[in-house]
């Protein structure tokens, strides 16, 4: 790596095998905003920039190309790597305003207010914004539990990404549909999701 | 930026007089590699010392582009047909090298070695030590080839000529 950090400039390879990597990538977010809170196991690029790490990686070179516009937050706003990495492989156009993105990279500290981010129009509910959230390493405690499309009954949802303010903002976003944003829960080698159209209540802690 | 009738869209015809010299060399270098012969490439590379390490970055990789055409400077453009074309991004680093570089290439044909090689060698010529070496030892020799070639198809042509006394050529 000591080479790749002196010429940040150089981008690092991308999937190994482009085309079946992707479709299996696709697959797994497909299956995960099939099945809302289900984690899917996520194959990723050997040496993706480590600030987006192998999972984020791998999301964005599936969906991500140069027809859409891309917003990343907080410190990787400013990874020069992570930028040339996205421009050389997928093409697409980072932007500076989320409320311009079709695509949000973030992790849970620099994820903005989802009411700022794209939500579409009732005529056009698809132009909203769906949010790649890093949850690698998130070490909260909040627990919900999920109804909706997709889930039978209810299901329980481990959430460590999630602050205090995290629930009322989802609560607001399922009540805007068929506008709002999606949400993709990527780790290192797993994506989960939460559509739009996921309800979440809370769950008392220390409950079975 | 040419100026074009109304209606059509925007132009990005390249300005030969805007644009910057290196980037005129760069391109006149990179159309000798992608034209060459995929066998003389080859043994300019193993002749090539010290031998540099190369990294795929991206590719080789065959797709399809579409080619566009235009009937004269003012007309509207249209789609000619599709064209197979191969591309390679390579890094390379090692001996010889003063820092790690980037080498593209576009090769038309589906050849993944030719376009692998091509940018290689594309990687040399953006190292500033190795720049004039690689001009001399690879590319003048591979255009040399080149417009020896395409001489003799020109004279091979020229042999099929046919006038006719009754029709006046009009550029002669």
């Amino acid at each position: 790596m000591s080479t790749a950090a002196r010429t940040p400039t150089i981008p690092a390879p991308g999937f190994a095998d482009p085309t079946r990597d992707a479709q299996r990538a696709f697959r797994a977010v497909l299956d995960a905003l099939a099945h809302p809170t289900r984690s899917y196991p996520l194959g990723g690029p050997a040496q993706p920039p480590p600030a987006l790490g192998r999972g984020l990686g791998a999301v964005a070179l599936t969906l991500l190309d140069e027809g859409c516009a891309t917003w990343l937050a907080g410190p990787l706003g400013t990874d020069a790597e992570t930028a040339t990495w996205l421009a050389f492989h997928t093409g697409t156009r980072l932007v500076t305003d989320p409320a311009d993105a079709q695509f949000v990279v973030a992790d849970p500290a620099s994820l903005p207010p989802l009411a700022r981010l794209r939500c579409g129009t009732d005529e056009a509910p698809h132009h909203s914004a769906t949010v790649l959230l890093d949850v690698r390493g998130a070490t909260g405690t909040a627990r919900f539990s999920a109804t909706g499309p997709g889930i039978d009954g209810t299901a329980d949802l481990t959430a460590p990404w999630a602050d205090a303010g995290f629930l009322p903002q989802w609560t607001a976003n399922t009540a805007a549909f068929p506008r709002g944003v999606d949400l993709l829960l990527v780790g290192e080698d797993t994506v989960a999701a939460l559509p739009r159209t996921t309800r979440l209540h809370p769950r008392p802690e220390g409950e079975a | 930026m040419t100026s074009t009738t109304p209606g059509t869209t925007s132009v990005t015809a390249p300005v030969t007089t805007q644009t910057a010299p290196e980037i005129v060399a760069r391109r006149e270098s990179m159309r000798t590699l992608a034209l060459a012969d995929v066998a003389d490439l080859a043994a300019a590379w193993q002749a090539w010392r010290p031998a540099p390490v190369v990294d795929p970055v991206r590719g080789p990789e065959a797709g399809l582009v579409m080619v566009r055409g235009r009937t004269d400077a003012g007309g509207v453009r249209f789609n000619l047909g599709e064209a197979t074309v191969t591309r390679a991004t390579v890094r390379l680093h090692g001996a010889g090298l003063q820092d790690d570089v980037l080498g593209h290439a576009y090769v038309l044909g589906s050849d993944l070695e030719h376009a692998r090689l091509a940018a290689a060698f594309d990687g040399l010529l953006a190292d500033p030590g190795l720049h004039d070496r690689v001009l001399d030892e690879v590319i003048a020799p591979l255009a040399r080839t080149q417009a020896q070639r395409d001489r003799r198809r020109r004279d091979a042509a020229r042999r099929t000529r046919v006038d006719f006394f009754t029709v006046s050529r009009e550029h002669s």
